[in-house]
């Protein structure tokens, strides 16, 4: 083999090499969920209910919010939001506008949260009565399963009564402490149609943009 | 006479360029003051007062007024850059990055909060941060900029960050 060869040879080897550990990099990008995230309750359990949500990342109020797999769905006054849970994409519609987001509603936290997390489950023995429900208490280390330099911990008041549905979650991470405060909790799968959303929104200006609107302060939130 | 008066003119001249050169920064910025409206045009009690100055002028300084309608304001600052319209409300192109320190309404446990408005099509948004495990958006909506300072109050009583 000539050494001409042989160079070109080893240059076809080195660019191979160099496609499949970004096609791999890529692979990983688009992954968002593994399958070993099992272990995370938020994610494999109350995978349909309804409830409102008090607190979170966002302090919301009695915001109304809605499970039924992989799709979650939080309302507000005039719009809703429909998040995929695998995707962490979000549609935003109201009545007459619709806008794609690629990160999801804050009103989704924690049950979007940590899911390419390792997942430590501590079930103890403690028991606390919250907003009348008898509820036991778990506790969840995460770290990331790449090399973020993060750990969250979770604590869980599962209500016997609601099949061990979380209604406070308190999540510990980077010296914070967000809780989420769940009321009116119904196990029940809720309606499809409230998940639905269009395959795609029709991107551009929506009303009232270029400084067009006529302001109605009466309409003040 | 004429030599004279050859020398005023080159001094006056001089003056001139010296006098424009010495011009505050502010002669080139522009100021945004305004109400966060939702995406139907109703008026959150908050808003944002910030200049856009510096050569080149993507410089943002200025502040979040009447903070979860507390009568506070919260300092602020950022960059204009071009955003992914993906991440921006039905916009796309340069926006304002401004990083607000999200006080939690006093009650403690805010988490970042990065807003990005785009005063080419008029809209804002803001994420939260998720510290390191990803963003939420937060809410969005549209602006009107009159481009002078507007009353920093309302009768709403709901601001933009408590959606």
């Amino acid at each position: 083999m000539s050494s001409y060869t042989l160079h070109w040879a080893l240059l076809s080897g080195i660019v191979a090499l160099a496609v499949c550990v970004q096609a791999e990099t890529r692979g990983k990008e688009i992954s968002k969920h593994a399958p070993e995230d099992a272990q995370n309750p938020l994610v494999v359990e109350f995978k349909t209910f309804s409830a409102n949500v008090t607190g979170g990342i966002a302090r919301d109020h009695d915001r109304k919010v809605y499970r039924s797999g992989k799709w979650m769905r939080v309302d507000f006054e005039d719009s809703y939001r429909v998040n995929d849970l695998d995707t962490l994409q979000m549609w935003s519609i109201g009545a007459s506008r619709c806008v794609e987001f690629t990160r999801p509603d804050a009103g989704t936290y924690p049950f979007s949260a940590y899911h390419d997390f390792k997942v430590e489950r501590a079930a103890s023995q403690e028991q606390e009565t919250v907003d009348g429900h008898v509820c036991r208490i778990e506790t969840l280390t995460l770290t990331p399963k790449d090399d973020r330099p993060i750990v969250a911990r979770m604590k869980l008041w599962e209500a016997e009564d609601l099949d061990g549905f979380p209604i406070r979650i308190d999540v510990e991470e980077g010296g914070q402490t967000f809780t989420s405060r769940y009321t009116n909790v119904s196990l029940e799968a809720p309606d499809p149609k409230l998940f639905e959303h269009p395959a795609k929104c029709t991107p551009g200006l929506q009303p009232g943009q270029k400084g067009v609107l006529k302001l109605d302060k009466s309409a003040a939130q | 006479m004429k030599r004279s008066t050859g020398i005023a003119f080159i001094a006056l001249a001089l003056t001139a360029v010296i006098s424009f050169a010495a011009l505050p920064a502010s002669a080139s910025s522009t100021t945004y003051d305004f109400h966060f409206l939702s995406t139907g045009g109703g008026e959150y009690c908050d808003g944002i007062f910030f200049y856009n100055y510096g050569s080149p002028k993507t410089l943002v300084d200025g502040y979040h007024w009447n903070t979860f309608c507390a009568g506070t304001n919260a300092n602020v600052n950022g960059f204009k850059a071009s955003v992914a319209a993906n991440y921006q409300y039905a916009a796309t192109g340069a926006a304002f990055l401004i990083s607000d320190p999200d006080s939690g309404n006093g009650a403690g446990g805010g988490t970042g909060v990065m807003w990005l408005i785009n005063p080419t099509y008029h809209t804002w948004n803001f994420y939260y941060s998720g510290g390191g495990a990803g963003e939420y958006v937060g809410n969005e909506g549209i602006f009107v900029n009159g481009e002078a300072l507007v009353t920093h109050g309302s009768k709403s009583t709901k601001s933009a960050q408590s959606r």
